[in-house]
């Protein structure tokens, strides 16, 4: 949803532009291209993922043809190395990238270009100290976000509002008033933000993985980050990410009306299973509500109930692209295996499932989706082929093959950003 | 291609030295000591010629010389130097009779062969170095092994710091450690190179690949074994240095024999303290919520080891040629500065190690038979190691710290982290002499050990116990034929581990259940070793092994900090090849050039690295992951001008390369046959020495002066070939200059030496962003009473 910001901005002035380029000729209505001002930063890493804490070395490459079929890109003596300063981990908005990058010790704002990293700036942390890549972030405005995380006994939840402008502390301070009788949080949540009442909406659970039997949320203030209200829901046991919040994949979102939905999973219980093996549900707030929809519970038919999600992303019109983990649908060995995911539009309204006709995919640790303008970017990593990029038309509902990538690559990321001004 | 033509040619040329056939007579016989035993390696040379020979395993010697009268020359590691005038005019039989030496044979050099040299003119690929020697200019004994050829030591910052040691480019746990043939882990998991005391030690063998068997070893890369001083007499060695960065070091060693029973007493301390306070150059601090770069000094890094050991034995009875019992006690305590990199900053993390440990050894000849001889040695040894990380703080540069929501290390919450290891060792070493061209050794080596972690205020951490048995056995076959021209070696390895899982949490992650509660794995290795002599000038030398590692405790057990375990770890292995060519050339009795030369071939797979969890939480675990190559050359050169001036030049070059086809997906690796990165590739060594005996008109005294100069070539932080070259980080080159001085009265009694490392003070770097100690002096006094 984060990354949707930037393209409302671009919508919202495109309309603002065909409002006034109408008065002069109401024919001409021309969708504008989000490709004109913004590319996509494509990371992969060698020999393995990226992501997590992994010493692989990461690259990362411009591109705004994500599009074009013919286009393959290779990352021999070019993209730029960021494996010595950054994590694929990280807050993204505009043209910039925000994060605890590798010194561990500090808050810093990023720009990748073709040759190297810029480093905007780079401040010391406040009072409240994080761990790099686990915290959970949401933004209050275009200049404004709030990253939120345990602390090192578990017991508490602390937070810290930023200027992204200026990068400087605006507050920072400890959650007061949650009623939820925890004796250790989660090491992160998942955060979004709600303009309609200006509230943070963090979702939590337990920190112990055996004692995860429900989800937590939390209604803060924006203001003044005081917990409004405290609600619970124990049709999942908990949150679809518990520790790295939505730096690398996206776990919750709102729909066009201002719903919010959140990806949930719930181990499978049949006494000999891994804590890893999981089946999703996604549980929703109405738009202004302050507890979960006991009346909706999503994903109930995916997949046999089985799948995991392992990102979820809204494509409006009611709609949602799924990134599921289904070793029986997928016909894998098992959840240790390899090619176990796909990718599926979830019908908010009528739960229904639509699986894209798309290879079957490895990797749970990526976000190789996003959605830019009227169409998808889907990234899969398939058994015998290339990794490559298919173009989902939302609404025409068709796919076309886009961008290859080198085959050898650990494709992990795609990420859409504003051009260099 | 072009390194491999190089080396044919230069084999060619010293292939085509020819010996002219001039009309001469064959001069021979046998040296022996007074006590008419032959003496091995004894080197006869003809004054103001270049004619000489060594003698063979039973004292004899031969070479052609042109009839008139000639200097004999004779001289014998341990041995007087012998001269006669003998007048040849036929082909003659002379035997030569040498007085042993009545010092301590360190105070002489002769050019006799020492172990050391014999080793290294031996099948295997071996860098012999001498400690006795430089016993008082040597502040520790990494400085030593790490300007060898083929060796790369990589410290991550001043005294008492990690450091991880390759051989021909393997390195890390793929390199065993020994101590007179035993796991130098029985004395303590924090017993190292670096502070062990110099004193104590007699020479340090490192076996590049290719590992004896009696060795008992299952290292990859290689192996070192320290070989200790055993001299039967009295002696107290004492030394204290004083250096930069309040360093101190402090060495005892002293024997007493009693000299009718044979009984003796042994004692030695080695005390290591450093605040390790040097100038770090360019690291960030915090001024106003901003960083800015400076220099700082190092402030929580100091580090303290006390190394304390007691031997009671006795030599030369009827029922053993030696039998001791030893106790040692090891702690060390450490304040940790950084993290794996110089930007994670810490200012209250300690370590503490702590070892007890008590062994004993019986070593006979003639035991049961008249040919059979046996060494056993049997020890037992609690170690623990105790990690704090209870501070909620975030340190910087300057000293100074914020408050924190987590502790400094895992970022999590208060710990004191336990590692407790009891270690049981037993070795029996038997060797079955056929004759003296031919013999048997079988080794036997038990490690069993313990692993119990605990946490006493971390709620999170689950306790675990397991127990990690592994027995190597080891049988070879040892030949000397052709009047001792050729020299095999052929051996056999079993390598043997048995675990027993004590612990189920992250079973998932751990493998526990998916492998038997109680697992035992079985793997045989084999090799050889070959040295063929043509003369002195020239010899060649080849070796292979198929080689097993078992996996440490750590690797397969965890640590308990950020390590998890991983029950299915298998052994990685590789096939060890050597290639050699060396020899000496000698000039008369002054000029002295010995060379070798060597290519080396490691392809290893199943290699164990550390592999960073892609789950929630901290740390990761290591795996099997990939298959790796490494081949290079090396080369050495030692000249030495009438034992008064030195030259060693040595320099290694790596080409090790990713050979995993595959990532774990089953996809293909882009960086398949691309160079590892981040590992020194091209590196090289220069020693002059200067030795001056009764200088100043003053006798009995000595002057050694010593300069090094180490290179290391800079090598790309991550893959070369990938990403846009210019903005890739690198570790920069290293260029560091050392010098010694030592001055000596008294035979050596009294020492008085002064180094200084880096004497240009330049920015050192082993690892990325691990700045070393800059120019660092260090004044030592040695008194060595025999």
């Amino acid at each position: 949803m984060k990354k949707l910001n930037f393209y409302f901005n671009v919508l919202f002035i495109a309309a603002m532009s065909l409002t006034l380029f109408s008065c002069e000729d109401e024919e001409t209505t021309v969708d504008p291209n989000p490709l004109d001002t913004a590319h996509f930063d494509i990371w992969v890493s060698i020999g393995g993922t990226g992501g997590m804490g992994s010493e692989n070395t990461q690259l990362v490459q411009n591109t705004k043809d994500l599009d074009n079929a013919s286009t393959v890109i290779d990352y021999k003596g070019t993209g730029v190395d960021v494996t010595a300063k950054l994590f694929q981990e990280s807050i993204i908005k505009g043209q910039y990238y925000y994060q605890i990058p590798q010194e561990k010790d500090r808050f810093g704002k990023y720009r990748i270009g073709t040759t190297g990293i810029e480093t905007i700036k780079e401040i010391a942390f406040g009072t409240n100290t994080y761990k790099d890549r686990r915290y959970a972030h949401a933004w209050i405005d275009d200049n404004t976000f709030v990253v939120l995380a345990a602390n090192g006994d578990k017991d508490g939840i602390i937070w810290t509002k930023f200027n992204a402008a200026d990068m400087t502390i605006i507050a920072e301070g400890t959650l007061e008033g949650l009623t939820d009788g925890l004796d250790a949080y989660s090491t992160s949540g998942l955060a979004d933000y709600r303009a309609s009442d200006n509230q943070i909406l963090y979702s939590y659970c337990h920190n112990s993985s055996s004692k995860r039997d429900k989800v937590y949320m939390a209604f803060i203030n924006a203001n003044d980050m005081s917990v409004v209200k405290t609600v619970e829901d124990n049709r999942a046991s908990f949150m679809a990410g518990t520790a790295y919040g939505q730096l690398l994949q996206d776990k919750a979102f709102f729909d066009e009306n201002g719903d919010y939905y959140l990806a949930c999973n719930t181990k499978i219980d049949d006494g000999n299973t891994s804590s890893t093996e999981q089946y999703g549900s996604l549980l929703r707030i109405k738009a202004g509500a302050t507890d979960f929809d006991q009346s909706y519970l999503g994903y109930r038919t995916g997949s046999n109930g089985k799948g995991k999600l392992i990102t979820v992303q809204s494509l409006e019109s009611g709609k949602a692209l799924l990134y599921v983990q289904d070793p029986e649908y997928t016909q894998a060995a098992g959840w240790g295996s390899n090619y176990n995911c796909f990718y599926a539009i979830l019908d908010l309204t009528t739960d229904e499932i639509t699986v894209l006709d798309l290879p079957f995919s490895e990797g749970t640790f990526s976000q190789r989706s996003v959605v830019l303008g009227n169409k998808a970017y889907v990234g899969v990593n398939p058994e015998n082929s290339a990794p490559c990029v298919y173009v989902y038309d939302i609404e025409n509902k068709k796919l076309t093959k886009g961008l290859t990538i080198t085959e050898g690559y650990s494709f992990d990321r795609i990420v859409t950003l504003e051009d260099a001004k | 291609m072009e390194v491999l033509r190089i080396v044919i040619i230069l084999l060619l040329c010293l292939l085509t030295i020819n010996v002219s056939a001039q009309k001469s007579f064959l001069l021979s016989g046998v040296i022996r000591d007074t006590s008419n035993t032959p003496i091995t390696q004894a080197m006869v040379t003809i004054e103001n010629t270049n004619i000489g020979a060594y003698t063979d395993s039973n004292g004899s010697y031969s070479m052609k010389v042109k009839p008139g009268e000639h200097t004999i020359s004779i001289s014998a590691y341990g041995f007087n130097l012998q001269k006669e005038t003998i007048k040849i005019n036929n082909s003659t039989n002379h035997n030569f009779t040498l007085k042993k030496l009545l010092v301590d044979i360190s105070e002489i050099q002769v050019y006799g062969k020492t172990t050391s040299q014999q080793l290294r003119e031996g099948s295997f690929t071996v860098n012999a170095l001498e400690v006795r020697n430089i016993t008082s200019s040597l502040s520790d004994l990494n400085n030593l092994v790490g300007k060898s050829s083929g060796i790369k030591i990589r410290e991550e910052g001043g005294v008492g710091s990690d450091f991880d040691l390759s051989i021909n480019g393997l390195s890390g746990n793929a390199v065993r450690y020994f101590i007179d043939g035993v796991p130098l882990s029985s004395m303590g998991n924090g017993v190292s190179l670096a502070n062990l005391p110099v004193n104590i030690v007699d020479r340090i063998e490192v076996y590049k690949g290719v590992v004896p068997a009696h060795l008992g070893s299952d290292a990859l890369g290689g192996a070192i074994n320290i070989i200790t001083k055993k001299d039967k007499q009295n002696y107290l060695d004492a030394s204290y240095g004083i250096g930069s960065f309040n360093t101190h070091k402090a060495d005892f060693n002293s024997r007493y024999v009693h000299p009718k029973s044979g009984l003796f007493f042994q004692s030695s301390v080695g005390i290591n303290y450093s605040k390790n306070n040097y100038i770090m150059k360019d690291v960030e601090t915090r001024i106003d919520n901003k960083f800015v770069t400076t220099d700082a000094e190092r402030f929580h890094d100091d580090y303290l080891s006390l190394l304390t050991q007691f031997i009671v034995g006795i030599n030369n009875t009827k029922w053993a040629d030696l039998f001791s019992i030893s106790a040692s006690y090891f702690n060390a305590d450490k304040d940790v500065q950084t993290g794996s990199n110089q930007k994670h900053v810490y200012g209250m993390v300690t370590q503490n190690n702590q070892t007890y440990h008590v062994s004993a050894q019986y070593r006979k000849s003639k035991f049961l038979t008249k040919k059979l001889s046996t060494d056993i040695h049997i020890s037992y040894t609690w170690d623990y190691k105790t990690t704090t990380d209870t501070a909620y703080r975030k340190y910087y540069w300057d000293g100074s710290y914020s408050p924190s929501q987590r502790n400094e290390r895992l970022g999590g919450a208060k710990s004191i982290r336990h590692i407790n290891t009891p270690l049981g060792i037993v070795r029996g070493n038997f060797t079955y002499t056929i004759n003296n061209k031919h013999s048997l050794n079988l080794n036997y080596l038990l490690n069993h050990l313990t692993n119990d972690l605990y946490d006493d205020l971390d709620k999170e951490f689950k306790s675990s116990q397991n127990v990690f048995s592994r027995h190597i056995v080891g049988l070879s076959y040892n030949q000397q034929l052709w009047n001792n021209k050729l020299n095999n070696a052929f051996f056999i390895k079993d390598y043997i581990s048995h675990l027993e899982i004590g612990q189920d949490g992250n079973y998932w992650i751990t493998g526990a259940r998916e492998i038997n509660q109680s697992t035992v794995t079985n793997n045989y290795g084999y090799g050889f070793s070959s040295r063929y002599s043509f003369n002195e000038q020239i010899a060649l030398k080849a070796s292979y092994e198929h080689t097993f590692r078992l996996p440490l405790a750590e690797e397969l057990l965890g640590d308990g900090l950020n390590r998890v375990a991983n029950f299915k770890l298998k052994p990685e292995h590789s096939q060890n090849y050597n290639f050699g060519i060396f020899g000496t050339f000698n000039k008369g009795s002054k000029h002295h050039l010995f060379y070798e030369t060597g290519l080396f071939y490691r392809p290893v797979e199943d290699y164990i690295r550390y592999v960073a969890d892609i789950n929630e939480g901290d740390g990761g675990q290591y795996q099997n992951v990939n298959n790796v190559t490494v081949k290079g050359i090396e080369g050495e050169l030692r000249y030495d001008y009438s034992n008064t001036l030195g030259f060693i030049a040595n320099i290694t070059y790596l080409d090790e390369r990713n050979k995993t086809k595959y990532q774990d997906n089953g996809k293909p690796d882009i960086s398949y046959n691309n160079r590892i990165p981040n590992r020194p590739w091209l590196f090289g060594n220069l020693e002059i020495n200067y030795r001056k005996e009764n200088p100043f008109g003053r006798r009995n005294t000595l002057l050694r002066l010593s300069y090094v100069y180490q290179y290391v070539h800079w090598q790309y932080f991550s893959w070369q070939a990938y990403g846009y070259e210019p903005g890739k980080s690198r570790v920069p080159s290293q260029y560091m200059n050392n010098a010694d001085l030592t001055y000596s009265l008294n035979n050596e009694k009294y020492n008085i030496s002064f180094h200084c490392k880096n004497i240009l003070n330049q920015t050192i770097y082993d690892n990325f962003r691990m700045q070393k100690p800059g120019r660092y002096f260090f004044l030592k006094l040695r008194i060595f009473l025999n």
